[in-house]
């Protein structure tokens, strides 16, 4: 025995030395869920640049992206063959081996298909909208500049200078020819002599030589304009412009016939042998032979007096034509001294093969050939400073490159809430089945499926839900795009849909990256799913973001922020500190922290909810929001995503309706009430008639405005632009005259008091500078030399018809309002002898404002006869004329289709979020119907669980939306900013009758699984999953 | 413990420790296990709930790696294996037969399909593939419900689709975790035929975790577990082959770790009024070392 246990105790030494030395069974403290690759990660980040080099075009993102992914792909390499290096086997699997597979995990997982599929759609559709619409926005300028239907040719006309006095009467000049020549013109098919400027040299007086050197009189100046085919076709027999690179140069040169006589020029022409044209100039005794392809066409320069014999003739001779080319600028030149005065010189593109070019490559071929024409002036020794080649093509082509880049910013912008909605739904749902396709790939797993085998299916599924969501997609956004185009009604008339050639592989491959982007990290989590879930969770880190709480710190920072700059008075350096630095930075905390705090505590908010309930009540509510626990993370993220689209569309109702609440309270505070009527003689009475005569009038008061401009004010002796002072009736005005409760912390009643007890009222932010308060004298001047004492009675923000301009300006006050009682007006300030008056009308409501101010203004122009006239503006007028810019006209479309993806993203996220929960809660359901609970028990208590959810989502959307919407107005229209500010001014009813609709359609989506699962029998229940 | 030449399953020394995330609490799972299952035997590994049975199946399985301790399983070192490697293990090696059906069958394939599928991933031809996929299904019973998924298959039915499933690839050793646990008497007893007609018919090794005590009369060997070691094993002393499992002769031994500690089964203890103390008598005629009861001094 003894042997046997020395045997056995060296057996077990040997054994224990055996494992020190084989000790390779490892602690698995800590899991081994794979790092990921730094090159993965680089590789990723390459190419969402390359996707937002392919959004917003800008070179630089392709260049680093490509950069990115090269970096990536060498460490990708190097790491693949140090795996190899070191005699790590890897699986045999073929391609050809997965394809099988791939195939039948598809077909197994059609519904978790849907999940990266529909959510993609939208975005894809969204990205694609931006395209199409820039584009067709684009084609449809560009047609509207060429003329639909016009082949478009420019033409660069008139390289030359001309003095001011010249242009008018050249212009006026042109009208007449065209008027005079109109049809001689047509009918040789001709549509545009193009003869609008003439050009002029003139010289020193003692020098009737041209000197390159200093330019004295010699300019260039070339304008450019849009002819037709035929002229062009025309012109097209002409000798080219020389060391050009555009064939179609050439150059044509008017001469004034009427100078040429005044120098005593001769002109001959004659044909020659050859049939071609001579002309020979005479000038003090030089001849100059001008050769064959160097002819002149002589011209009369004032066409009003035209010799009808001179054009008809020049028409005849040509056999129609009036232009003549000239082939180069230098023989122009080299002419000068014996032709000294006006000439035409053009030139021409033909760029035919341009019209299916984008404006801003056609912009650049213009610039470039005005660069050679400079390079070559400048190598034929002219001053190039004195030079203006100018375009009038290339202006309206740059103006409408503006409007363009204009457009496509503000789509971009707009369209963010849109992506980041149908993206945020991708990553739901992609979420919501993570954890069911973790417990497919647990059975796999123990069947033995490689890593590869995994990743190919995943990856496969991935690519195939790209492809279907990018066709649907694409397709989709056609009509989307011009349902954008027409509605907003950017063009007059109805526009078409342009496809640019590059949209039909940018945007697969957007949605490839996109794809990838949602897709990488969750095929690489659960393709290392560990098949016990026990482990699996152990190793479970929070996202470093959710660790550090920086989600509560954004928000509560943001909102912080916010909320001080609301409530908190502040000066005005200060102010425009936080209005122009802080606000911003705390607005996009409080955006982007706000969604995933809600994402941390919605969760504790069910579990208070349901305890609360069940406490209290214990009824099928409180049983929905006890079952809700057991999906509540996903609930939560659904919450998000509800919150998130009614925030968006909650500033989708409200800034159309807070503009247009503002044009009507910026026409207002201009005219001062309804209507306005200045130039009135307050001491002549008949001037008020039409007024008291008209009996929609309900109220009128009348006001004097006088101002002093540049006088020392105050103990620190700042100087201010304006002292402006208004005397008011203190009696009628609060009647008459617009008011809104934010011009004042104090009442306008109180305010109409003080005046009538002979106070003034002062701008508050005058007070500050003046260092003086409310109640106390304030010494005010009169006029440069005398001052008058008044009490301070009250002050006030913004007072109506007080500035010339609507705009506050930041750091220091520049004009100063003060107002007056009009007795006291009318007694210190009598100096000034202003008698006229404006009177401030106020009309009943629903009163038709055009009938009025047309009835006024015949009244008062009979009144005024033809001596006087007074200046008659209504509000309305000014609403009118704030006409909607394209740019709001397109955003308020954009903001209407806002209102589409939030409803549609809530119905597929609460629709996709019941499908999948219920189909995994079979078994509780089967719990219920053992117990006793019908199905239509049932069915109402899982319609309840998407009525908690929805409800709490919506409101907390509206709320926030609210919150944002107002923190955004503040900034932008804040002290600093136009005047009255821009408010918050939503649609209640229209807001309360949208969420009622996001929240029926969520609840409809829900209902119907519910009524699915609730209809089931129970043995089958029970017996399933 | 020697290490046998004829064992498919060598476990020395393995310790598995678990760490609670939320509480921090770290509880032992397996305690130290030695194990060796001969190649073509069938065996039990018999122990209440929370004994660590599943566990160590798990371990034999490649699904989890121990803690601590080597584990060897038709000669691969799983606890030195990783990532593919142990998935081409358990594509090659081992069959896993869980206790619910929904951890062995995809839900919504057939069960032609679920058993296709398994021989797909092993690369298969198709050829093979439905050859074998119909052998097996008919071999289990299933020859009239092949096409008809989880949900229209009764308990024992599904079960059986799932040994057919872990049967696909060809393995060596078939893993079984409470095979029966969710099935009534009658189709206890059949899932315990075919696996034992599997071990005789196709020499396969299958390793059962239960705590049906029936298992222990129906196998070469069964390991009784107890708070994460092995308490004690019973094992067949005639050759199974040839007589019915009811008539074998079995005998009770202990095991003894690498300490020299041996568990005395509790009948034995109340038998023979084992309390505190044991004394050892050697017989150095016999060469037998006898273990009586010892008094307290």
């Amino acid at each position: 025995m003894c042997n046997n246990s020395e045997q056995w105790l060296n057996r077990c030494t040997l054994v224990v030395n055996y494992n020190m030395s084989n000790n390779t069974g490892y602690n698995r403290q800590n899991g081994n869920n794979q790092p990921k690759p730094w090159s993965l990660r680089l590789f990723i980040l390459g190419i969402n640049l390359i996707l937002l080099f392919l959004i917003l075009d800008t070179p630089l993102l392709q260049r680093i992206g490509l950069i990115l992914i090269g970096i990536s792909l060498v460490l990708g390499c190097i790491s693949y063959i140090k795996h190899r290096f070191n005699g790590n086997t890897t699986t045999n699997d073929s391609v050809r081996d997965i394809f099988p597979l791939v195939r039948k995990y598809l077909k197994v997982n059609r519904r978790f298909l849907l999940a990266s599929t529909l959510g993609l759609i939208i975005a894809i559709m969204v990205i694609s909208q931006i395209y199409v619409v820039s584009e067709s926005t684009t084609g449809n300028i560009y047609s509207e500049i060429f003329q639909n239907g016009v082949t478009p040719f420019t033409e660069i006309s008139q390289i030359g200078d001309y003095p001011g006095s010249d242009v008018t009467n050249l212009h006026m000049n042109r009208n007449a020819i065209e008027m005079k020549y109109n049809d001689t013109l047509q009918e040789y098919g001709i549509r545009s002599m193009g003869m609008n400027e003439f050009s002029r040299y003139y010289f020193s007086s003692h020098s009737t030589d041209w000197n390159p050197q200093t330019g004295a009189g010699r300019g260039l100046r070339m304008r450019n304009e849009i002819i037709n085919k035929q002229e062009f076709q025309l012109l097209q027999q002409f000798p080219t412009f020389p060391n050009l690179d555009y064939s179609h140069n050439l150059t044509l040169l008017v001469l004034d016939s009427y100078r040429i006589e005044e120098y005593n020029f001769t002109v001959v022409d004659q044909i020659s042998e050859n049939h071609s044209l001579q002309v020979t100039l005479e000038y003090n005794n030089t001849v100059i032979d001008i050769p064959v392809e160097n002819f002149w066409l002589l011209t009369n320069d004032d066409w009003s007096y035209a010799n009808d014999h001179d054009m008809r003739y020049l028409m005849n001779r040509y056999e129609g034509t009036t232009i003549i080319p000239n082939k180069s600028i230098a023989t122009v030149f080299n002419v000068s001294g014996i032709v000294p005065s006006q000439y035409l010189m053009r030139g021409y593109i033909d760029y035919s093969s341009l019209v299916n070019q984008n404006p801003t490559q056609i912009l650049q071929i213009i610039t470039n050939m005005r660069n050679d024409l400079y390079t070559y002036l400048d190598r034929q020794n002219f001053n190039i400073r004195s030079i203006d080649i100018s375009s009038q093509v290339s202006q309206r082509l740059q103006q409408a490159e503006s409007q363009l880049q204009s457009i496509k910013f503000l789509l971009t912008i707009l369209s963010v809430p849109m992506m980041i909605l149908a993206l945020y739904l991708v990553y739901f749902s992609l979420n919501l089945v993570e954890i069911r396709k973790q417990k497919q790939v647990g059975v796999m797993k123990v069947r033995g499926v490689s890593t590869t085998q995994l990743r190919m299916m995943l990856g496969a599924e991935a690519v195939f839900a790209s492809i279907i969501a990018t066709a649907i997609g694409m397709a989709l956004s056609l009509p989307w795009s011009y349902y954008i185009i027409n509605k907003s009604g950017i063009f007059a008339s109805n526009s078409s849909i342009f496809l640019p050639k590059n949209w039909y592989w940018k945007m697969p491959i957007i949605g490839l990256i996109l794809t990838m982007d949602l897709n990488i990290w969750s095929i690489l989590s659960i393709s290392e799913t560990k098949i016990e879930e026990s482990e699996a969770a152990e190793e479970t880190k929070e996202p470093f973001w959710k660790r550090f709480y920086l989600d509560v710190l954004a928000t509560i920072i943001g909102a912080g922020i916010l909320l001080t700059m609301k409530f908190v008075n502040f000066d005005r350096t200060v102010d425009a500190f936080f209005t122009y630095q802080i606000g911003p930075i705390a607005l996009l905390l409080f955006i982007f922290g706000l969604p995933l705090f809600v994402s941390r505590y919605y969760s504790t908010f069910l579990t208070i909810l349901s305890d609360f309930l069940w406490k209290r009540t214990g009824n099928l509510v409180a049983l929905a929001t006890r079952n809700m626990r057991k999906n509540k993370f996903s609930a939560s993220k659904l919450a998000v995503l509800l919150m998130i689209g009614m925030m968006f569309s909650f500033v989708a109702i409200s800034v159309p309706n807070s503009l247009k609440s503002w044009n009507q309270d910026r026409a207002h505070y201009e005219v001062g009430s309804d209507f306005a009527i200045t130039g009135l003689d307050s001491t002549n009475s008949t001037h008020f008639e039409p007024l008291t005569n008209n009996t929609d009038i309900t109220a009128i008061t009348s006001i004097k405005r006088i101002t002093v401009t540049q006088t020392m004010l105050g103990p620190r002796e700042r100087p201010y632009n304006n002292i402006i002072y208004i005397g008011i009736n203190s009696s009628t005005y609060r009647q008459a005259a617009y008011w809104d409760a934010s011009f004042s912390t104090t009442s306008l009643q109180r305010l109409m008091d003080a005046l009538q007890q002979g106070k003034v009222l002062v701008q508050s932010d005058a007070l500050d500078v003046l260092d003086v308060k409310v109640g106390e004298d304030i010494l005010l001047p009169i006029n440069r030399t005398d001052s008058a004492v008044h009490n301070v009675g009250g002050s006030f923000k913004y007072w109506p018809r007080s500035l010339d301009h609507l705009y506050r300006i930041a750091t220091w006050v520049s004009d100063v309002i003060v107002i007056l009682p009009m007795d006291v007006f009318n007694t210190d300030y009598s100096i000034y002898n202003v008698s006229t008056v404006t009177a401030l009308a106020r009309t009943s409501n629903n009163v038709n404002q055009t009938a009025v101010l047309e009835q006024l203004k015949e009244d008062y122009r009979e009144l005024g006869g033809q001596t006087l006239s007074f200046g008659i503006s209504s509000a309305q007028e000014f609403l009118e004329s704030y006409q909607v810019t394209d740019q709001n006209r397109l955003m308020f479309t954009i903001f209407d289709t806002l209102l589409l993806v939030t409803a549609i993203t809530s119905v597929i996220g609460v629709g996709y979020f019941s499908f999948i929960t219920l189909s995994e809660r079979k078994r509780e359901i089967g719990v219920f119907r053992a117990v006793g609970m019908v199905s239509t028990q049932i069915f109402v208590l899982l319609v309840i669980e998407a009525l908690v959810l929805a409800l709490s989502s919506i409101i907390l959307g509206d709320l926030a939306g609210i919150f944002v919407t107002d923190s955004y107005f503040m900034l932008i229209g804040s002290d600093v900013g136009q005047i009255p500010p821009l408010r918050l001014r939503f649609n209640a009813r229209f807001t309360f009758l949208y969420s009622l609709a996001i929240l029926l359609l969520s609840i409809i989506s829900a209902a119907i699984p519910a009524r699915i699962t609730a209809k089931q029998q129970t043995g089958s229940i029970l017996r399933a999953e | 413990m020697i290490m046998s030449t004829e064992a498919i399953i060598q476990l020395n020394q393995v310790t598995k420790h678990y760490k609670d995330p939320s509480s921090d609490i770290r509880f032992q799972a397996l305690r130290g296990v030695d194990l060796n299952i001969k190649e073509g035997s069938m065996a039990a590994i018999i122990g209440p709930s929370g004994a660590g049975k599943s566990t160590l199946l798990n371990i034999l399985g490649g699904m989890i790696a121990p803690s601590t301790g080597s584990v060897v399983v038709d000669n691969h070192p799983l606890h030195s294996l990783q990532g593919d490697q142990l998935n081409q293990f358990r594509r090659e090696v081992t069959g896993f037969l869980w206790q619910i059906p929904e951890r062995n069958l995809l839900p919504s394939m057939s069960a032609l399909e679920n058993v296709k599928f398994a021989m797909e991933i092993a690369n298969y031809t198709r050829e093979e593939r439905d050859k074998r996929a119909n052998y097996l299904l008919h071999q289990v019973g299933l020859g009239d419900r092949m096409d008809h998924t989880l949900a229209k298959l009764s308990g024992g039915e599904a079960q059986r689709c799932g040994l057919a499933v872990a049967l696909a690839n060809e393995p060596k050793i078939l893993l079984a975790d409470e095979p029966t646990g969710e099935l009534d008497s009658e189709t206890t007893m059949e899932i315990i035929s075919y696996l034992q007609d599997i071990n005789a018919d196709m020499g396969l090794t299958v390793v059962v975790v239960t705590h049906d005590n029936r298992f222990e009369r129906m196998t070469n060997q069964s390991y009784n577990i107890l708070d994460g070691s092995i308490a004690g094993m019973r094992r067949s002393l005639s050759n199974t082959r040839k007589i019915k499992w009811s008539d074998a002769q079995r005998e009770e031994v202990g095991v003894v770790n690498q300490f020299g500690m041996v568990r005395i089964p509790n009948h034995l203890r109340e038998k023979y009024e084992i309390d505190e103390f044991v004394k050892f008598i050697e017989d150095e005629a016999t060469g037998r070392l006898y273990i009586v009861p010892a008094e307290h001094r």
